[in-house]
């Protein structure tokens, strides 16, 4: 039987030596210039989404190994009607919410897990929805976000395999929640009037997915920090294998930025962990942690802390302005 | 792009703690600075309506972006309501990174019960208003959570009297 002196030491002793970051305030202020922009950007694309009633035909088998992507941080910009994150639209639904009809739905009929559920209310990325799909709810969240990704599908299969039959019709239903006050609560108000809409994305093979008009150029290759080791597609090229060496352990990690498009590979001692995709020119990163707590919760990868392992990068079709990986060392 | 009075140097000053809050609801660091930052934004967002200290505010807003968080990553966790017995649970790893695991197969809500309790020493009506949950609900998911750590009965005791 567990104290509360153990309990709280637990606390308290995993939260010793967390890393620093110096720079915080800049990436957040980045984070809010971006939010702007998409903001801006997403009523656009809302209005656009709206009028094309984009509803694309049910898919055929045979793109069961088609490869990745990830929930993208940028709107498509650009994109042929009925493709985005990685994918072709296999079904779609928008209309009006009101308290009294505060959702969607519609059929798909998904050949593969690799999927993305992509929700939207007229570019209003304050408004709340719930997502489901034949009568499980999935989540609920911000809506104009993505549940999802047609890279490996990773964790997200375990999901998709529960409640989503392949070769079949499924029902996904998304609904316009009560607004949120300014601290996440939902507030006790009715549905507000405006529009929720969903898209369902199946991924096809990155070489048949119609890439928006290249933006090569556009984006200066970021500085660095030479205190950490750094891979990059300036240094090294735009498409191969490469390694670096770290150790695993709670601060172990590291992160990849891209500008796309392309692929992006990521193993660790030959093990798999993700495939990660770009198909626009937007800004993309994720980070990765090396514990042997997230590697088993996240990959299924099984490696104990303190261990030396190579960590192996291999890009692919890539094509767009630069990649990185920076690995994080304990300071 | 607007200021906002005090923003910097809070980040600058009191971000590192809150760092470690959202680390022990995502158990991952890079997750949980993705958290924090997140939570900021969304803090600057209102930063001109928050009425004296922000901490408590931006504590909210950590904790309930966790417990709906959904947008930036879908391939981790899946809690489990049950754990295994304690007898199947492999013999001689130490108590507290059993401990440890037990609180990372928590439903997020019971998770975020237990580390405002026992690592922010909140309340339960504290708890109550950051979560926006009743007291009575607070207390049913922090017996509920201790229940899934086999956590000594009387800590349920030292909630309620809180």
């Amino acid at each position: 039987m567990t104290t509360e002196q153990q309990l709280r030491e637990t606390l308290g002793a995993h939260v010793e030596g967390a890393p620093g970051n110096s720079d915080r305030i800049g990436q957040v202020r980045g984070r809010i210039r971006a939010h702007r922009q998409r903001r801006a950007a997403g009523t656009a694309l809302a209005l656009a989404v709206v009028a094309a009633a984009v509803v694309v035909p049910l898919t055929t088998a045979g793109r069961g190994s088609a490869t990745h992507v990830q929930p993208i941080a940028t709107p498509p910009e650009q994109q042929p009607a009925g493709y985005a994150y990685g994918g072709r639209a296999i079904g779609s639904a928008s209309g009006r919410s009101s308290p009294a009809q505060p959702r969607v739905t519609f059929t798909v009929r998904p050949t593969s897990y690799l999927l993305v559920i992509a929700t939207d209310c007229g570019g209003d990325l304050s408004a709340e929805v719930a997502v489901a799909v034949n009568g499980h709810e999935l989540t609920e969240g911000s809506c104009g976000a993505q549940l999802g990704q047609v890279a490996d599908a990773g964790a997200a299969r375990v999901e998709w395999q529960r409640v989503i039959h392949l070769d079949a019709p499924n029902t996904v239903t998304v609904t316009r929640l009560s607004d949120t006050n300014d601290d996440g609560h939902l507030a006790a108000t009715p549905v507000p009037t405006g529009t929720v809409g969903g898209t369902v994305y199946q991924g096809v093979p990155f070489t048949a997915y119609p890439l928006p008009p290249d933006r090569v150029g556009t984006y200066p290759f970021p500085s660095g920090d030479s205190a950490r080791t750094e891979l990059d597609s300036r240094t090294v090229g735009a498409d191969g294998t490469f390694t670096f060496s770290a150790t695993t352990g709670a601060k172990a990690g590291f992160e990849l930025e891209l500008i796309g498009p392309g692929l992006v590979d990521i193993a660790v001692d030959g093990q798999h962990l993700q495939t990660y995709g770009s198909y626009d020119y937007g800004t993309q990163d994720d980070g990765y942690a090396l514990s042997a707590e997230a590697l088993a919760a996240q990959y299924g990868v099984h490696l104990p802390n303190g261990k030396h392992v190579t960590v192996t990068v291999t890009a692919s079709d890539f094509a767009g302005p630069y990649w990185r990986v920076t690995a994080r060392t304990p300071r | 792009m607007t200021d906002r009075p005090g923003f910097d140097e809070f980040v600058a000053t009191r971000s590192h703690a809150l760092l470690r809050l959202s680390y022990l609801l995502t158990r991952d660091w890079a997750t949980a600075e993705d958290l924090l930052q997140t939570a900021l934004v969304r803090s600057w967002q209102a930063w001109g309506r928050i009425d004296g200290d922000p901490e408590p505010y931006v504590r909210t807003v950590v904790v309930n972006t966790f417990t709906s968080w959904w947008r930036r990553r879908w391939n981790g966790e899946v809690p489990t309501a049950e754990l295994p017995e304690s007898a199947s649970v492999a013999a001689g790893v130490e108590q507290r990174d059993l401990l440890w695991q037990a609180l990372g197969r928590l439903p997020r809500k019971q998770r975020a019960v237990v580390v405002l309790r026992f690592y922010e020493d909140l309340s339960e009506a504290e708890i109550a208003t950051v979560l926006g949950i009743s007291r009575g609900t607070v207390k049913s998911q922090c017996s509920k959570a201790l229940a899934h750590l086999r956590v000594d009965a009387s800590l349920e005791n030292a909630l309620e009297g809180s």
